[in-house]
């Protein structure tokens, strides 16, 4: 054990530290005020998890002797019942990190339920990837009604889906899925999510529902510009979309003190820079060179964008 | 002042984010640039070892792992950098290199010898780094080394004749009781605090606990174990009110859940969403229980240092569990009643 209290009132007797903030870090250091808050998170989420994967299973193993029908009420009735009780919480405490869960339970049971129920009646036909749309939607909308990032990332998740991105970042890289197919579909991704995210910020939406907009435009614009990259057709259009980015989110992000940002525009504009260098090609040792010189620029840009928001903050 | 490593003083100050002039000059970094600094660390050396390697020097081997140890030094040294992340990963990958490379000199090595000299490297990075994880995965390295050492005859699943697991217990029991001590430098108790995490799932990897085949009577002992460091784990987690212990307890449950399931004779999908169903009950009732403070406990976030780190990282576990891309058209076959995946295993 150890306790930084002794650290702390001297930055408070010194004014360096403001009185709530003093009396909040003496009282964690302290511990005389403890918060469960890390250890609930990982247990809510390790139980979604499990209770979704078992929920699977179940509906594999079972689907002949219960029947479709029957199975699709009881998971829309659980489902119905998740969001009642996610209701509740959130009444007794606005931000409940269980109702947040609860919530997020339903929501999963409903994407597996709209699937499972496409899949077995072909209600779309040729058409079934629009499941993900409405999921899209129906997330989107319990995300508002709920004020649920979760809930939002896999709304946004599923508008990827429908849009046809795939999940897995480095399979965007990969020689054969590196289409300008796949890199449109991305872009067209983050930049319906822009467009998205400026209607939301006009009607003064949630800030924390903005932040997840933000974040999932950002990646989907980068993987999208990086398959690009890493492609044969469309490799300058690639890399002035990768370095653009880079250069605006660097930008907003010490501006608006977002670290993230920061280190997405350095961490992807050197990726773009690897995979350009790789390409150009020639003598294998020059082309090591010059990625290990793309590195370390990296990381010295890296570090000092890092001292300028600390010195801000 | 020493020159090499903060002291305590200066270090405790790094730890409350005082001005420059108490920490003696040295900097650290926060949680995402300290992970993304290491992986910028980890291509450089692998780089660095790369090129040493396409000019076929004969020394290169050497010179790429004194350069990194070498520049890992000078950040350290000159520019002052104490848990940066890119020293970190230099100091580690030049000190497994130069063990690699020691290794390949001595031609003929024992597994061993290997595993006790990589594990010296990991340990001398973690301890003149003063970096927790790498103390703590050297420790899971040296029960390694215990492992290699016992007969194979003697690897059976009964928690006495099991060294090394036995060895990653008493490591864990250790740290628990080392926890209560106060340590003035804030590195050292998280070294105790990693090991009161890591060594109880080590402890279960290493009794067989992953292959599920023993037969039932030789996995009481694991399980029975694992169950009563959970308790003692728990019981010191709340007194003491440390995360560490609480984190260890919930690893121990987990794995004495997976144990159970020999017992059970209930199918996969009911224990996945039973025992999902009990902890997240449990978790909301404590979530709701807590809501006010009690007792000094709370359910609410008070610390917001590490906040966005792990803001992103729910996120990102959330968004893992939806339904797959639609161009995934070979898992989703709209028209012979595959399933696409419902946001579970996708797996229909």
């Amino acid at each position: 054990m150890h306790s930084l209290e002794s650290e702390l009132r001297e930055l408070h007797r010194e004014g360096l530290i403001e009185d709530a903030t003093a009396v909040r870090a003496i009282a964690i250091e302290s511990r005389s005020l403890f918060s469960v808050f890390e250890e609930l998170r990982l247990a809510l989420y390790a139980s979604v998890a499990a209770i979704i994967a078992g929920l699977g299973i179940l509906l594999k193993r079972n689907l002949d002797r219960i029947g479709p029908l029957a199975l699709i009420l009881v998971l829309a009735a659980i489902a119905g019942a998740c969001y009642a009780a996610g209701t509740r919480l959130r009444r007794d405490r606005s931000d409940s990190l269980a109702s947040a869960y609860v919530v997020l339970l339903g929501a999963l049971i409903i994407s597996a339920d709209l699937g499972f129920a496409e899949a077995q009646f072909h209600w779309l036909g040729a058409d079934w990837a629009r499941h993900l749309l409405l999921l899209a939607i129906v997330h989107g909308i319990t995300a508002y009604a709920f004020e649920s990032p979760l809930v939002m990332s896999l709304s946004l998740a599923s508008l990827a889906g429908w849009v046809g991105v795939e999940r897995a970042f480095g399979s965007l890289l990969l020689a054969g899925a590196a289409t300008p197919a796949s890199g449109g579909r991305a872009l067209s991704c983050a930049a319906l999510l822009l467009v998205w995210r400026e209607v939301h910020r006009r009607l003064h939406g949630s800030r924390v529902l903005q932040d997840v907009l933000e974040h999932f435009a950002a990646h989907l614009g980068f993987w999208g510009a990086l398959a690009w990259c890493a492609g044969s057709t469309r490799v300058i259009e690639g890399i002035v979309i990768v370095l653009t980015m880079a250069t605006v989110l660097i930008r907003a992000g010490l501006r608006n003190e977002r670290e993230a940002f920061v280190v997405y525009g350095v961490v992807y504009g050197a990726i773009a820079t690897c995979i350009l260098e790789g390409k150009i090609g020639g003598e294998p040792k020059l082309v090591v060179l010059l990625l290990l010189v793309t590195v370390v620029g990296a990381a010295i840009v890296l570090w000092n964008l890092h001292k300028r928001l600390r010195v801000r903050s | 002042v020493t020159a090499w490593r903060p002291t305590i003083a200066e270090e405790r100050w790094l730890n409350v984010a005082a001005p420059a002039d108490r920490t003696g000059g040295w900097r650290r970094s926060g949680l995402l640039p300290r992970c993304v600094f290491f992986m910028l660390g980890l291509a450089a050396a692998g780089l660095t070892y790369a090129f040493f390697d396409l000019v076929h020097w004969r020394t290169g081997d050497w010179l790429a792992a004194l350069i990194l140890v070498a520049v890992a030094e000078w950040l350290i040294l000159s520019k002052r950098l104490f848990a940066c992340g890119i020293e970190e990963a230099l100091e580690l990958s030049g000190l497994i290199l130069l063990a690699a490379r020691i290794l390949h000199a001595h031609g003929h090595v024992s597994d061993v010898e290997a595993a006790s000299l990589i594990t010296a490297a990991v340990g001398i990075a973690g301890i003149r780094l003063l970096n927790p994880l790498l103390t703590a995965s050297s420790i899971v390295g040296f029960s390694v080394v215990v492992m290699l050492w016992t007969p194979a005859a003697s690897r059976s699943a009964a928690l006495i004749s099991h060294p090394a697991g036995g060895f990653c217990l008493a490591v864990a029991a250790l740290a628990l009781i080392l926890g209560t001590v106060e340590y003035r430098r804030p590195s050292h108790d998280r070294m105790i605090a990693w090991l009161i995490v890591v060594m109880p799932a080590a402890a279960y990897v290493w009794l067989g606990g992953l292959d599920g085949d023993g037969p039932g009577s030789t996995r009481v002992l694991p399980a029975l174990a694992l169950a009563m460091f959970a308790v003692a784990a728990l019981t010191v987690g709340i007194q003491r009110r440390a995360h560490p212990p609480l984190l260890a307890f919930m690893i121990c449950m987990l794995c004495v859940a997976y144990e159970l399931r020999r017992f059970s004779g209930l199918p996969i999908e009911a224990r996945l969403i039973g025992g999902g169903g009990v902890v997240l009950g449990l978790a909301v009732a404590l979530d709701r229980y807590l809501r006010t403070v009690r007792r000094g406990f709370t359910s609410r976030r008070i610390d917001e240092t590490t906040a966005a780190a792990f803001d992103l990282l729910q996120l990102a576990g959330a968004a893992s569990l939806a339904p797959p891309s639609a161009t995934a058209a070979d898992r989703f076959k709209g028209g012979d009643g595959t399933f696409g995946g419902g946001g579970a295993s996708g797996g229909y």
